[in-house]
């Protein structure tokens, strides 16, 4: 008997923490409350509407990969290795959501595993990081050569 | 069901979350991305792009100017405590000039022969034009000055405090499209000489002042400070009461925030505090207490001969997290301070060291 009870109790406890949470690919997964609390956007809603966690939040913006991405950046504690296992389109998938979802932490996490990232690339790999295309004509390219000159002569390695 | 492949809102990230990684960027590799495209560029070259650069994450470095000398060098703090006391660069500038602040990234720069002050931002090397002064050749080093942003009137301001004689002038030089000079209401106070130029924190220049009491001693120390925005002069106290005890006071910022540090003769220790607040006396914060340190290379600092000739004051540029610290003393070395150990480093750096923050913010703004 007091067995079933522990497993009862056990199964109710489960329930309360965990969130169901829609993706943009029409996934629904069951979440944890304390990784659903980072995200700013589904907390407040929780918070303000005390609502059933079993229907569903939609995430309209969110990939059932990227969510997963996201879910085991915070279980792992923003771990830097696990990070750097992920493509160029998973970090900005990633920044996006946690952009989306209101997750300060993993933002500033993202934004910076970006930033350094992008440290002492080319700019040829800059533009492809961000689709960019280069619209300078030779000329005005040489003139920001020219005015930032001290920038492309590599002296410090800081 | 709508489903889009996820790459697709990537072909453009937003602008705010593009801007949110190049805050994180450091100066120099942000100004190699002007070359990628039209965009970024304009978004790098914003004024409001250099304001929330400044803002979010600017790196704070050393600079140096040797008297005489035609450049500055410019220092990595974490290569200093690395032990690798050679500067990363140095960068031209025109005539033998005297750093007389350092606000928001830019050096306020005196020409000595020629007496004008210019603008410059060592990170993106753009100086301003030259304002011209009515100082005589070298009178600078006679003046009380300090330079700084009036962030009410988005303008840059130099005070000069010159005394002619026994008359006394003070005049306050703003930078900008339409330039002007003008007289103002004297101060009551009078930096030493060791204290003349002025730190700027939230829109203030501020200097350590003793008040003299009969005989031209030190009743007590003060700090003087002059309101950029009003072009008026005020006071306020240092923390921890007595001032009876305080000995070789110096004022500079860490973290951005107002930072004294003394020998305290009767607890017989350097103390450093920040004004966390500006303004607000009760904001006072104790950051560290050195005492008892172990000298390299300075057997002149002693504790309880602190107040001896050779024993310098220790100005604080900077405190890491940690609590490792950075003084530049008066005369002209860096002292690195371990609190794990208790050691104070010593690191000679030629000339008069400013810290400032690299910035993108132009100096003719």
């Amino acid at each position: 008997m007091q067995k079933t009870e522990g497993e009862e109790s056990k199964a109710e406890n489960e329930e309360v923490k965990q969130v169901t949470l829609m993706t943009s690919d029409g996934v629904k997964m069951k979440v944890e409350i304390s990784i659903v609390y980072e995200m700013e956007i589904v907390r407040s809603f929780i918070e303000v509407n005390d609502a059933d966690h079993s229907v569903p939040f939609p995430l309209p913006n969110v990939s059932s990969h990227t969510l997963d991405l996201i879910i085991e950046l915070v279980k792992n504690e923003y771990d830097d290795e696990f990070m750097k296992t992920f493509s160029h389109d998973e970090l900005k998938e990633v920044l996006v959501a946690a952009n989306y979802l209101n997750m300060k932490t993993l933002l500033d996490f993202i934004a910076t595993a970006i930033a350094n990232l992008l440290e002492k690339k080319s700019v040829e790999f800059i533009r492809n990081f961000f689709n960019i295309v280069n619209d300078f004509t030779p000329e005005e390219e040489a003139e920001i050569r020219k005015t930032n000159e001290w920038v492309f002569q590599d002296l410090d390695e800081d | 069901m709508n489903v889009l492949p996820s790459c697709c809102y990537l072909q453009n990230l937003p602008e705010e979350l593009i801007e949110n990684i190049l805050f994180r960027v450091p100066i120099k590799y942000l100004l190699q991305l002007k070359l990628v495209c039209k965009s970024l560029n304009s978004l790098i070259s914003h004024p409001k792009f250099a304001k929330h650069h400044l803002r979010s994450s600017a790196t704070l470095r050393l600079v140096s100017s040797v008297h005489g000398q035609n450049n500055l060098q410019i220092f990595s703090i974490n290569s200093l405590f690395q032990n690798l006391s050679g500067p990363l660069r140095s960068c031209t500038i025109t005539g033998h000039n005297l750093i007389l602040g350092s606000c928001n990234g830019i050096l306020c720069l005196c020409d000595i022969v020629q007496c004008h002050i210019t603008l410059f931002n060592p990170s993106t090397t753009l100086s301003s034009p030259a304002f011209p002064t009515d100082l005589s050749p070298g009178e600078v080093y006679r003046t009380f000055h300090g330079f700084g942003y009036d962030h009410v009137n988005e303008k840059y301001k130099v005070l000069l405090v010159r005394r002619i004689l026994t008359e006394t002038v003070t005049k306050v030089y703003t930078f900008g499209e339409k330039r002007s000079i003008r007289v103002v209401e004297n101060s009551q106070l009078y930096p030493l000489p060791s204290g003349r130029l002025g730190k700027c924190v939230s829109g203030t220049l501020n200097w350590m002042t003793p008040k003299l009491g009969p005989n031209d001693s030190v009743n007590e120390w003060v700090i003087l400070s002059f309101n950029l925005v009003t072009e008026t002069f005020g006071e306020m106290m240092l923390p921890d009461g007595n001032s009876n005890n305080i000995c070789k006071p110096m004022i500079n910022l860490v973290h951005n925030c107002l930072c004294v540090c003394f020998f305290d003769r009767k607890k017989a220790c350097w103390c450093v505090w920040v004004m966390k607040e500006y303004g607000v006396e009760d904001s006072w914060t104790n950051l560290m207490m050195i005492s008892g340190f172990v000298i390299d290379g300075l057997p002149c600092i002693r504790n309880e001969l602190c107040s001896c000739i050779g024993c310098p004051a220790l100005d604080p540029l900077y405190v890491s997290e940690d609590g490792m610290a950075l003084f530049k003393t008066t005369s002209c070395r860096l002292l690195l301070y371990n609190p794990n150990d208790g050691t104070l480093n010593c690191v000679r750096v030629r000339g008069d060291i400013w810290s400032y923050h690299e910035s993108l913010v132009s100096p003719s703004s």
